[in-house]
């Protein structure tokens, strides 16, 4: 009787607990619930009060205006190659970077990884001008490789990457040196197989910086067919019309790609957070 | 494999080193092959279904006549045109750009823009005169010389929209009683406690309407005479004339925010001001002719008019406004052959017929009387927007007098005039003065960071 007592409790408690993460959960996702509800309301019914998530006549005019009216799958795909370029380029050279960081002792380590550091500090909009002058001295306006220039490398990779790498027992470096394993070998062979949490971590952590950069595509691009998503959303606004239908299909539509990404990756990214937070 | 990875950095260090591209050179002329085109690229702001006449005008454009090709091209906001221009090298410029009515005070002063009427100068048959423009118009696009630095594509014309039905079941006419702020405020409070209405004005949270109605009450905002006499080099809100006049107006705004008669600033105006004015809630709604279309769609089912601006107290001299609305620019790319085409696609848009249409399209003032004549604007008039027939009257009536300050930094005035405006609606105990010359101060900084920068 006490051990049914006791069952009864822990499943009250479990379902409690259920109930207010789904309510937290709910509250959390409802902005993409409005969104995804309203995008698919004729226009004159978006801006009715009292708000209403459901409608008798829904629609997809609103979708089909922006897939029609602007080349947003082309800006989608341009975002998602800017990002692969981008987080390939940042995983290669931060883990290269941290490796050296982390297992060897030379001349200026301490210096160039305060020196790697403190490039974090620096707002990307300092450097925003002057970047664009070097990317239209360099004739790279307007191409995929502009576009990812200034992300091809960041503080914040090394950082992590570093981090991750510090949590590598000596002991395994010193094994494989014992074994005859090169030290490229072991970073190709051992140390980077192990941190794939951590690369996955980081890498859907640049996806979502980098999908969502606006100023420096718009200033690097002038041509639809290099343009990215987010100048494809800020052309759904205008200062005298906003058109609440097509501007949140085409949040929607911007969303859906890293939704999708990251139900897929939320194991890694949790994996990635912990990665490093205890030692031995 | 370390000796490979190592040259693979050697190599990509030295390649980063040295891959500066091509050095800058001249614009690549338009003129490769015979056959093709002059690119005329158009930096713009407009977006979205804004943007959809643009386009219908530059595929006409392009299709009738086998020289210039016009390209839209969206360049985020018009402060993002700006900057992008500034930052931008010569030979990587567009050949034109739209930018704002109340920023000409800055293209007159920029090295990247070409006064268009260069261009008129030299071009004895065009179709673009600026004597035919409306007043306020060709004012709103001159430099203190009186020399044309862009051309007007629209008015957006600022205003109150009434319900007439509110004013007639409360026994008001609108049309002589909201002549200043204080005559604003008395109309509220009636309709407000005799029940007529819920509330009684809301006002578009962008504060361009500001410097609008210190222009209409006839006061500078900066020193030179609002930079029309001589460069400006101060703000002077704290100064009198102006002083007065934004007591009166920040001192009755507060009374009237203090009191309840006012949506609160900075409700958003397509989400809720439109959708409760169309609703009758209120009689007054603060904004402009690009808002009647969305107004009309919420579902107003009541008699609507367009009335000028309130000015700040009875010492107000003008009875119009000054230009609003965006205007084209022509760009010194180094491209003189894509300038001309520039050149050539305004006179194109300045058309009658075009401007009309561009107007009808966008719920935009048409810059011309020929333009207001056209058969089809009248139509347009008659049937789908005669709340426009004052706001036309009231632009065709307005002297040159009226104008926005010549002043570089419209953007910054824009943004300190909002501050203003939010800390006294906000804070019913915020002492005026003080507001007063906070916004002095801030604006004079930035006018005093702008003249060290050049």
């Amino acid at each position: 009787m006490i051990m049914n007592k006791n069952r009864t409790k822990k499943i009250a408690k479990r379902t409690i607990s259920y109930v207010l993460k789904l309510a937290l959960g709910i509250i959390f996702i409802m902005p993409l619930i409005f969104a995804v509800c309203y995008s698919i309301k004729p226009e004159s019914l978006i801006t009715v009060t009292p708000p209403n998530f459901f409608t008798k006549t829904p629609t997809l005019e609103h979708f089909k205006w922006v897939l029609v009216n602007l080349p947003f799958l082309n800006y989608i795909k341009n975002s998602f190659i800017v990002c692969i370029i981008s987080i390939v380029c940042q995983v290669v050279f931060a883990s290269l970077a941290a490796y050296a960081f982390a297992f060897f002792d030379f001349k200026g380590k301490g210096f160039f990884f305060t020196f790697a550091i403190t490039a974090m500090m620096i707002p990307a909009d300092i450097v925003i001008i002057i970047n664009y002058a070097t990317i239209q001295k360099w004739g790279l306006v307007n191409t995929y490789l502009g576009l990812a220039f200034p992300t091809l490398i960041s503080g914040t990779s090394v950082f992590m990457m570093r981090q991750y790498y510090l949590t590598i027992p000596k002991s395994i470096k010193d094994a494989a040196v014992i074994d005859g394993c090169s030290d490229m070998r072991f970073l190709f062979k051992i140390a980077i197989p192990l941190s794939v949490p951590t690369i996955a971590s980081l890498s859907l952590y640049l996806f979502v910086i980098i999908y969502n950069l606006f100023l420096w595509p718009l200033l690097v691009t002038n041509t639809e067919t290099r343009r990215t998503v987010q100048i494809g959303m800020s052309m759904l606004v205008t200062s005298e019309r906003i058109e609440y239908g097509p501007l949140l299909a085409g949040a929607v539509c911007c969303i859906l790609p890293v939704v999708l990404v990251f139900l897929f990756g939320q194991d890694y990214i949790v994996k990635g957070m912990v990665a490093g937070a205890v030692k031995g | 494999m370390k000796k490979f990875v190592v040259l693979l950095m050697v190599l990509v260090m030295g390649f980063s080193v040295f891959a500066n591209g091509k050095t800058e050179t001249a614009p690549a002329a338009a003129t490769a092959a015979p056959a093709e085109k002059v690119q005329v690229n158009w930096w713009t702001h407009w977006s979205g279904s804004m943007a959809d006449p643009l386009k219908e005008f530059i595929a006409e454009f392009n299709a009738m006549q086998d020289k210039y090709q016009v390209n839209y091209v969206y360049q985020g906001t018009s402060l993002d045109v700006i900057g992008k221009l500034q930052s931008t090298q010569k030979n990587e410029l567009p050949a034109m750009f739209t930018g704002a009515t109340e920023c000409v005070g800055y293209f007159a002063d920029a090295d990247f823009v070409i006064p268009i009427q260069e261009f008129i100068d030299k071009d004895p048959d065009t179709n673009l005169d600026p004597d035919k423009l409306f007043s306020i118009s060709r004012t709103g696009y001159c430099d203190r010389t009186g020399k044309m630095i862009g051309y007007p594509a629209c008015n957006s014309f600022p205003g109150i929209y009434v319900n007439l039905d509110m004013f007639e079941a409360a026994g008001i006419d609108p049309y002589t009683s909201l002549d200043t702020i204080e005559d604003i405020y008395d109309v509220c409070k009636k309709m407000v406690d005799g029940g007529y209405a819920k509330t009684g004005i809301g006002f578009h949270s962008d504060a361009y309407w500001i410097a609008m109605v210190l222009s209409t009450q006839g006061v500078p905002a900066f020193d030179g005479n609002d930079g029309w006499t001589s460069e400006v080099t101060k703000c002077v809100y704290n100064e009198e004339p102006t002083k007065s006049a934004l007591e009166s107006l920040l001192g009755t705004l507060q009374k009237l925010y203090k009191e309840g008669y006012g949506i609160p600033y900075g409700t958003d105006i397509n989400v809720e001001l439109i959708p409760r004015f169309a609703a009758g809630e209120f009689p007054i709604l603060q904004c402009t002719t690009g808002f009647y279309n969305k107004i009309m769609l919420a579902g107003a089912k009541f008699k609507i008019d367009l009335l000028p601006l309130f000015g700040c107290n009875d010492d107000r001299v003008h009875e119009g406004v000054p230009a609003g609305g965006c205007g084209s620019f022509i760009v010194d790319n180094g491209n003189p052959e894509a300038q001309q085409g520039a050149y050539e696609f305004i006179k194109y848009m300045a058309q009658p017929e075009n401007n009309a249409r561009f107007a009808m399209a966008t719920g935009y003032l048409p810059q011309t009387q020929a333009a207001v004549d056209t058969p089809k604007y009248q139509d347009y008039l008659n049937n789908t927007f005669p709340a426009a027939r004052n706001a036309l009257k009231t632009q065709a009536e307005g002297d040159g007098s009226i104008r926005n300050p010549l002043a570089p930094i419209a953007n910054e005035h824009k943004e300190a005039n909002a501050i203003l405006i939010t800390t006294i609606t906000n804070d019913p105990n915020y002492n005026v003065d003080k507001a007063i010359d906070e916004a002095t101060v801030r604006l004079t900084e930035a006018v005093e960071l702008f003249n060290l920068s050049k």
